[in-house]
């Protein structure tokens, strides 16, 4: 019999989700709902077949109705652990993927891999690092929330509230004090920096630096830091980031950090007539074109660049968004 | 939204907590899920059968109302009872509802004067 067949179907695909104890007393109880109902309309005129399959199409999906019966929740994570869940997930990712970005860049760099398989490779893991972090978060919280019974296992409390952004006038003089500051500094060592290293044997005087690299490079980056002075004066008269201000800064960043990188990433920044002489006895291989030390060196000059643009990028976003608030 | 759903949900959300205590003043007498369907449909209480039958299993797993199987007929039925608990409940739920609706009367008038 094709009806007795469709609400059997029907009772086990509701009680298969339900513990084993409570499953027989469900299924008695959904049996008993189908049999009225369809008694009922029966009643009505319906013939058996047509009666019997309104009824299960009234009850629904038979899963979402053992949920309904038994009480469960039909969501991964409920309304009280939502935004815990997605605040934290957010913050993970924004320290854990750069952090591996890094991390991976740099060992591969150390083991002497090409640009393009760094790039290739760096796409595969932070792929993967997404995935693995959305997924466990996901998971504990998940759990969290059906052991804690839908309630938030954290109170919020007042004291959690946002710190009002500091009066930007005030915070923009201090940024351009420290910034012309810095560049002062970044130009004394340029010009007078190289002739405080002492040689290494104390006998006749070999550069640091290799001289025909540092002959441009010195001229070149006092230049720059001309146009950083320049930079700062007219982002501290216009009073803001904005990010027109953070296009130029990342333009100039790189235009500061890139040769910089380069010429120690091949080898061309350091004196090799200097580096012989130290008592370090593989400084030539290590701080040479492609040496694991040259390398490091270059990665850092490049991310340190970086934060540059990335604070200047934080701030515009603050300056508009509080813009938008007034 | 279309307004016709934004009225039906805030028409469902006034009637929800009425269903339960129309059970429990029903259930002082013992009946079975659907017989209780259709005395209440009878007695103007709109209720759907996917909210009422979820809705005695809460109440019985919450001490509210008990349940026994009647054996004796037909079929085998879960007949349903108001419990000592459910009693209590059932008439701090009354006053309840005799204060909410003298509020809204007072605020219904104020509101036509």
């Amino acid at each position: 019999m094709t009806n007795a067949t469709l609400t059997d179907r029907y009772l086990f695909a509701a009680t298969r989700s339900v513990p084993e104890p409570q499953r027989e007393e469900l299924r008695r109880e959904i049996a008993e709902r189908i049999a009225d109902a369809t008694d009922a309309r029966l009643q009505a005129g319906d013939d058996r077949e047509a009666a019997e399959h309104a009824v299960l199409v009234e009850l629904g999906d038979p899963d979402a109705l053992a949920a309904a019966y038994s009480d469960r929740p039909l969501q991964l994570i409920g309304p009280a652990h939502y935004l815990l869940w997605r605040r934290l997930l957010k913050l993970l990712l924004a320290i854990v993927l750069p952090a591996a970005a890094f991390g991976y860049a740099l060992a591969q760099m150390i083991d002497g891999a090409s640009f393009g398989d760094i790039i290739g490779g760096l796409v595969v893991v932070l792929i993967m690092v997404t995935v693995h972090l959305a997924f466990w978060t996901t998971l504990v919280f998940a759990i969290i929330d059906r052991l804690s019974g839908g309630r938030s296992v954290l109170e919020w409390t007042p004291d959690q509230l946002p710190a009002l952004t500091e009066p930007p006038r005030n915070q923009m003089l201090v940024d351009y004090v420290a910034n012309v500051v810095m560049v002062v500094i970044a130009a004394a060592l340029i010009l007078v920096g190289p002739r405080l290293v002492p040689s290494p044997d104390g006998g006749e005087s070999v550069p640091f630096l290799e001289p025909a690299t540092w002959a441009w490079l010195s001229w070149y980056l006092l230049a720059l830091l001309a146009v950083h002075l320049l930079f700062w004066t007219v982002l501290f008269r216009h009073g803001r980031w904005s990010y027109g201000f953070v296009l130029v800064s990342l333009l100039l960043a790189t235009a500061t950090a890139v040769p910089v990188a380069w010429t120690l990433a091949t080898g061309t920044l350091f004196n090799p007539a200097y580096l012989a002489r130290t008592g370090w006895t593989d400084a030539v291989e290590q701080l040479g074109s492609g040496g694991a030390v040259a390398s490091v060196l270059a990665l850092l000059v490049l991310a340190s660049a970086a934060v540059w643009p990335l604070d200047g990028f934080v701030k515009a976003r603050r300056a508009r968004r509080d813009a938008a608030v007034v | 939204m279309p307004i016709d759903d934004v009225s039906a949900g805030h028409r469902q959300e006034l009637r929800r907590g009425t269903v339960a205590l129309a059970c429990l003043l029903r259930l002082r007498r013992p009946d079975y899920g659907y017989a209780l369907l259709e005395a209440l449909a009878a007695d103007g209480i709109d209720v759907d059968a996917n909210t009422l039958y979820p809705l005695l299993r809460r109440l019985e797993k919450q001490g509210l109302v008990t349940s026994e199987w009647s054996t004796g007929e037909t079929r085998p039925r879960k007949f349903y009872r108001t419990s000592d608990d459910g009693e209590r409940l059932a008439r701090d739920l009354t006053q309840d509802w005799y204060r909410l609706d003298a509020a809204l009367r007072g605020v219904i008038d104020q509101g036509e004067s």
